[in-house]
């Protein structure tokens, strides 16, 4: 997946670029990666499948020899560049340190889990965890999630917790606004386009501005003490920095005001790196005339800033876990360890969920049954609060201070709750093709394995079938359970019977899954690779080999299919409707961040857990509850919290409760209030997200969202407008 | 000296902001005419602020957002379509052609979109010429 981004970024950048991708399978499992497979794909990236034997050197050209494995041809490529890929390896000193903290690893050198399903966090020796690619290869957004659960696991050891609070000034930019601009060189990255000593003169003849000057590195720490000391000598009251953008370097910058004892918010920045020297790099007059007015038009913008401070809003310290599954069942007692009062609610008569109906895990083969009964050992021993045959009815309020609505025998109970988890699961899709409920010989992986629980298969003809519903136009994603786990069963099905498997590529990218590929094949398992979807009449698989180009007929007594993943539709769609919670393009559930917040989601105080997110293994799934509860517990461990003071509020002489805000505000944050001669709109501060949507929406000009205000705005249009003096 | 145009170009603190970013990190380059000025969402985009911008002087005013069912805000840029939309025809009965107002849909990661999607419509302003020249006001 990585060379396939490096190729895609190559060839944005040089445009005429021919790029060849050597490959053996396409491990593009990840969320949202298939999508970008299929963009390289149509950007005019090469695939070819094959290895590599050599690469020599030609008259100055370099010259791979590759066997294509789909033509069967040896073929010569000439190429200007060779760019390798090589694995991911443990650490160096993975050895040393394992042997310090008594830990062991696996047969590849990395540090081996407790167990690999349902402890993957934890090392082999109590109370140490293990994240990221210390336990094998995986990619950022599981890193992150890993990194989360394990912090879960550690915290469930710390007694006393407490939070370092820091003061947030709330006064500063009172009497005339005396502002402070610090143009940044960033080395080379603006000041080789951008003069900016020029751009820091220009900006001591704008209004109000006493000080300008020029800093090779604002981010750098003895920069950042320079700035704090500025502040205090020339008594600034607002700041500019003008260098790189907001979203990277805001908090660096407003943490700086806080130091110097002003409000954060008195703090601006112009983007003279990121939206000009780098996107203007052959125009430096121009850049720099942008420059000027990038920061006159910050400095029209500050004059009018003022402090601003969240509410504090106070936290109410229990969770609430909806799905009893694996994930749930993980996240409910990591909560339960660290000391949370928790209610985990499942809608079925039991909590378990999809691991009840599972026989062997991939990849050791561990009994469902035996982890299950061990959850449910450790649940009952818990103070976890446990809800069957209940569903969640309805849900208000915001981070901290949710009021949830559960039924219960028909009776609907409200409870307040200061943060969710969200652990809803998935579902399987129900194939249409392969004649699937009009064959009885044609079954789905999941069924295979109740087959399984009631006694092994034996002299059958067992053809397997992947990407039942997945990495189609309809469903573009991979579902990234199947490969390793029909595999596994391929593996155990081998041992008595024929089996053929039919795949696209074979992704068994987890721990163990690579080995349980290569058995299965020692065991007899024919593979074939297909493109064009195979066909099953009741009797014989039909299927194009593309290894060997031949029309294959394959005698099938029992046909599998290895079903996708797909969204809980029916809980997903409650939910929305509920708390409005996003979607990705699939209907998954959407993370605060892909990558850097996979188990939050983008509303505060509501976290995600297993494949309510998208498709995930048992031990990924385990790892992202652990991270949920984690981000949870941080959360609940707070008397109160600061809510953004970027939110809505009324000028209430303004208002005539006309309720268009009401109506286009996406989070219901704002009510009706009576006062004296009439209604009045009202903002709960802690659920408004500082959208301005209502601003924009008033019609008598009663609405006002700070930090954004009208006034703002138009000061940095007219101040675009002005000429460069 | 020869007459450039300016644009005023509002981006979405979440999406096409971010995407303006990306553009950046890739170096990306693109014609120096517009301004960036950032709202949390395209949804807080108030036509008065687009009307002002003409009104002082801009050649063109592009807003930008997440693409469809990515709003950060859920429902932010479904308003400053209907509003795009609403003001294309009121700046057409004001004499400036509807042309000069732009919406476009620009995710975090699109550094690429970004910088093709503000070259096309700095070159496609450019063809209209100066504000008051073009429409004769």
């Amino acid at each position: 997946m990585n060379s396939i981004k490096e190729a895609l970024l190559a060839k944005e950048h040089l445009k005429d670029v021919e790029i060849t991708l050597l490959y053996m399978d396409i491990r593009s499992f990840g969320k949202g990666f298939e999508e970008y497979y299929n963009r390289a794909k149509e950007e005019g990236i090469k695939f070819v499948r094959g290895k590599a034997s050599e690469v020599r050197k030609e008259n100055d050209n370099l010259v791979i020899r590759v066997e294509n494995t789909e033509s069967g041809q040896i073929e010569d490529m000439e190429t200007d560049l060779v760019v390798l890929t090589p694995p991911l390896l443990p650490a160096q000193n993975i050895g040393d340190l394992a042997k310090i903290l008594d830990l062991k690893l696996d047969e590849n050198g990395f540090f081996k889990p407790d167990q690999v399903n349902v402890l993957p966090l934890q090392g082999t020796k109590e109370g140490i965890f293990l994240c990221g690619v210390a336990t094998g290869p995986k990619d950022i957004a599981d890193s992150v999630a890993e990194a989360s659960g394990a912090a879960s696991g550690a915290l469930s050891y710390v007694k006393e917790k407490s939070h370092p609070s820091v003061e947030i000034p709330e006064k500063g930019g009172e009497g005339e606004p005396m502002i402070g601009v610090f143009v940044c060189h960033c080395g080379n990255n603006i000041a080789g386009v951008v003069d900016v000593a020029d751009v820091a003169e220009y900006s001591e003849g704008l209004e109000n501005v006493v000080h300008g000057e020029d800093m090779l590195f604002a981010c750098a720490d003895s920069t950042i003490d320079q700035i704090i000391e500025t502040i205090k000598e020339k008594n600034l009251n607002r700041v500019i920095v003008a260098a790189c953008s907001p979203q990277t370097h805001g908090d660096l910058f407003m943490d700086a005001l806080i130091k110097a004892g002003l409000n954060p918010y008195l703090f601006e920045m112009a983007n003279i790196r990121n939206h000009c020297s780098w996107v203007h790099a052959n125009e430096p007059e121009k850049a720099t005339e942008k420059s000027k007015t990038l920061v006159r038009m910050s400095v029209a913008r500050t004059n009018l800033s003022e402090p601003l401070i969240g509410e504090k809003s106070s936290v109410t310290k229990s969770a609430l876990v909806i799905g009893g599954g694996i994930a749930g069942i993980t996240a409910a007692l990591d909560l339960d360890a660290q000391g949370i009062d928790v209610t985990l609610v499942e809608k079925e008569k039991e909590v378990g969920g999809r691991l009840r109906e599972l026989h062997l895990l991939s990849p050791e083969g561990v009994e469902a049954s035996k982890l299950l009964k061990q959850k449910l050992g450790e649940l009952k021993k818990s103070n976890v609060k446990v809800l069957t045959s209940a569903q969640v009815e309805d849900v208000k309020g915001y981070v901290g201070n949710f009021t949830v609505g559960t039924s219960l025998n028909g009776e609907v109970v409200h409870e307040e709750f200061g943060a969710i988890i969200l652990a809803i699961g998935s579902d399987l899709y129900q194939p249409k093709e392969f004649g699937y409920r009009e064959y009885e010989n044609v079954i789905t992986n999941l069924e295979l394995e109740e087959q399984m629980n009631k006694g092994a298969l034996e002299n059958k003809k067992v053809t397997f079938i992947q990407c039942v519903g997945a990495r189609n136009d309809e469903y573009p994603g991979c579902s990234r359970y199947c490969c390793e786990t029909a595999i596994h069963q391929a593996a155990q099905v081998a041992e008595k019977c024929k089996v053929n498997f039919l795949y696209r590529d074979v992704r068994t990218f987890g721990k163990g899954a690579e080995e349980n590929y290569k058995k299965a094949s020692e065991k007899g398992a024919m593979f074939f690779r297909f493109v064009d979807d195979p066909e099953f009449d009741g009797k014989d698989v039909r299927v194009k080999d593309v290894f060997s180009g031949m029309e294959l007929a394959l005698p099938t007594d029992l046909l599998v299919l290895s079903a996708a993943m797909r969204p809980n539709v029916e809980t997903v769609d409650k939910l929305v409707e509920m708390m409005k919670v996003p979607l990705s393009e699939e209907g998954f559930l959407m993370e605060r961040h892909v990558k850097l917040g996979p188990v939050e989601s983008t509303i505060a105080g509501v976290f995600l857990a297993g494949c309510a997110a998208g498709p995930k293994r048992i031990d990924e799934t385990v790892a992202s509850a652990s991270g949920a509860a984690a981000k949870a517990a941080a959360l609940l461990s707070k008397d109160e919290i600061l809510v953004s003071p970027i939110v809505a509020f009324v000028k209430e002489d303004n208002c005539r409760w006309c309720a268009r805000c009401s109506e286009v505000c996406p989070y219901s944050a704002i009510e009706i209030v009576e006062v004296e001669g009439g209604k009045v709109a009202r903002v709960n501060s802690a659920m408004c997200t500082g959208c301005g949507a209502c601003v924009v929406e008033c019609p008598t000009s009663a609405m006002i969202i700070r930090g954004f205000k009208d006034e703002q705005i138009e000061a940095e249009i007219d101040a675009m407008m002005e000429e460069v003096a | 000296m020869t007459w450039e145009p300016s644009i005023l170009v509002f981006c979405c603190n979440w999406c096409s902001y971010t995407g303006a970013d990306a553009a950046g990190i890739s170096r990306y380059q693109y014609p120096p005419n517009v301004q960036i000025v950032r709202v949390m969402c395209s949804g807080r985009v108030d036509p008065g602020f687009v009307l002002r911008a003409f009104h002082k002087g801009a050649d063109g005013v592009l807003v930008t957002g997440c693409h469809p069912g990515d709003c950060h805000y859920q429902t932010g840029n479904v308003q400053a379509e209907k509003r795009v939309e609403m003001l294309k025809v009121l700046i057409d009965q004001l004499g400036i052609q509807s042309d000069r107002l732009g919406l476009e849909w620009i995710s975090a990661a699109e550094g690429q979109r970004f910088a093709n999607v503000i070259t096309d419509f700095v070159s496609k302003v450019r063809g209209l010429g100066p504000l008051n020249g073009g429409e004769g006001l």
